[in-house]
């Protein structure tokens, strides 16, 4: 594929700016852009609040040989607005003038130990560029993006040095105009730390955060449930 | 059995049309409590991310709207029908709007399940699952991923049981019900035993 010119970050996260997928996406952009490659980002769930803002991403997406969405996993796929993005660019693919030339690219994050948790999602990313016409660049997935907690890679030290590696090459490869190379999809999906320590470290991430709260005490509680008890049951 | 049918198929579709009446009228014939929410007719927010559902009110969406009172439902509910057309393998949007706000049913705990994190559910009886695509064009791949998302959906919602299948164009009415019929009976709706 030939080398790219315009990147374009779509970030498929409803916490917009703040959130993890902003944080990997971001770093990959930086790289590109020190790579000489012209780069912007579009928040996703910002953009499909109005029909005028999606209209306005349009000529963005059109010129743009580079197409990077990085989302994170909602219930085993994409979250409904980022699917809904996808569904509205599938339908506007009319005004896309070469999406044959264009090469998308998809970065999922999970909060699931596993990588392969998002591999569902991936397909389907896989499957919306197939039916939009664009060229499948690859695809990276990471599990334990709780970590993260879109804090920048900078600040969590060596914790993320395999995804932080992932993203050097992969960004080396999509400036040079190849696919994301095998190498960095293995090293972003391999586990920052033993699997029993994430899930003892998760926990008490959501304990405390729950006890800062003050809902911990109410944790196992079933509110849906118990509304539709009789009283005294 | 006291059944939820989340309807993401919208508008005129036979296909659509078709699958809903075979649906119906096996659920009917089951002798299934059914109650029907027809989503493009709901105003339902999108997910938006702050976790209030695990830690400021866990097992209820910081949202009040449509999305709160579907979640109700299906969680008091022994059944759970998926209707939506097939978007990229996955569910469109309209119904993953309801599946995101399903999040709270779920507690953010892990529990380790044969070697795998999954996360922990707060209320601890899920109902069923059963979901039904909506393919405009035949997609054997399409196909293959819709099933397997309602398979992960279902393990990690902790459902008791749960069973996915597809629609192709063209397939006569007949042999929608009987498809629908079999799905059923993988999910314990039986009209023999009605």
């Amino acid at each position: 594929m030939p080398k790219p010119e315009r990147a374009l970050l779509l970030v498929g996260s409803p916490r917009g700016a703040h959130s993890t997928s902003a944080v990997l996406g971001g770093y990959l952009l930086h790289h590109l852009a020190e790579a000489g490659l012209a780069t912007e980002t579009v928040l996703v769930p910002h953009i499909t609040e109005c029909e005028e803002r999606l209209q306005e991403v349009l000529p963005k997406l059109a010129e743009a040989d580079l197409l990077i969405l990085s989302f994170p996993l909602y219930a085993d796929t994409l979250p409904a607005v980022t699917t809904e993005f996808m569904e509205w660019v599938a339908a506007s693919r009319g005004r896309l003038k070469h999406p044959q030339r264009q090469t998308f690219v998809a970065i999922a994050n999970s909060g699931f130990p596993e990588a392969w948790r998002s591999h569902t999602a991936l397909a389907i990313c896989r499957k919306f560029a197939q039916e939009v016409g664009f060229r499948w660049g690859g695809q990276l997935a990471l599990g334990g993006g709780a970590a993260i907690d879109g804090r920048p890679l900078s600040a969590l030290g060596g914790l993320m040095r395999h995804a932080v590696s992932a993203l050097d090459l992969t960004a080396a490869a999509l400036a040079a105009g190849e696919p994301v190379p095998g190498e960095a999809t293995e090293l972003m999906a391999r586990p920052f730390m033993p699997f029993w320590a994430y899930l003892c470290l998760g926990g008490l991430s959501w304990r405390r955060k729950t006890r800062r709260m003050g809902a911990w005490k109410i944790l196992d509680k079933q509110p849906v449930r118990a509304a539709e008890k009789p009283a005294g049951q | 059995m006291k059944t939820i049918v989340l309807d993401a198929a919208e508008g005129p579709d036979p296909q659509g049309a078709r699958l809903r009446e075979s649906l119906l009228a096996e659920l009917e014939q089951a002798g299934c409590e059914v109650e029907v929410f027809h989503l493009g007719e709901e105003e339902i927010d999108s997910c938006r991310g702050c976790f209030g559902c695990w830690t400021k009110s866990p097992g209820l969406c910081t949202i009040d709207d449509a999305g709160r009172q579907i979640a109700k439902a299906v969680v008091c509910s022994d059944l759970a029908v998926f209707v939506t057309p097939v978007t990229f393998g996955g569910y469109s949007s309209l119904l993953k709007r309801v599946v995101d706000r399903l999040i709270p049913v779920i507690a953010p705990l892990f529990l380790r399940i044969e070697e795998e994190g999954e996360e922990e559910p707060c209320h601890h009886c899920f109902p069923r699952l059963l979901g039904l695509g909506i393919l405009s064009r035949e997609d054997e791949e399409a196909a293959r991923l819709f099933q397997t998302l309602v398979r992960h959906n279902a393990e990690n919602f902790h459902c008791r049981a749960h069973a996915a299948g597809v629609v192709m164009p063209g397939e006569r009415g007949m042999e929608v019900r009987i498809r629908i019929r079999n799905l059923l009976q993988r999910v314990g709706v039986d009209h023999a035993k009605a």
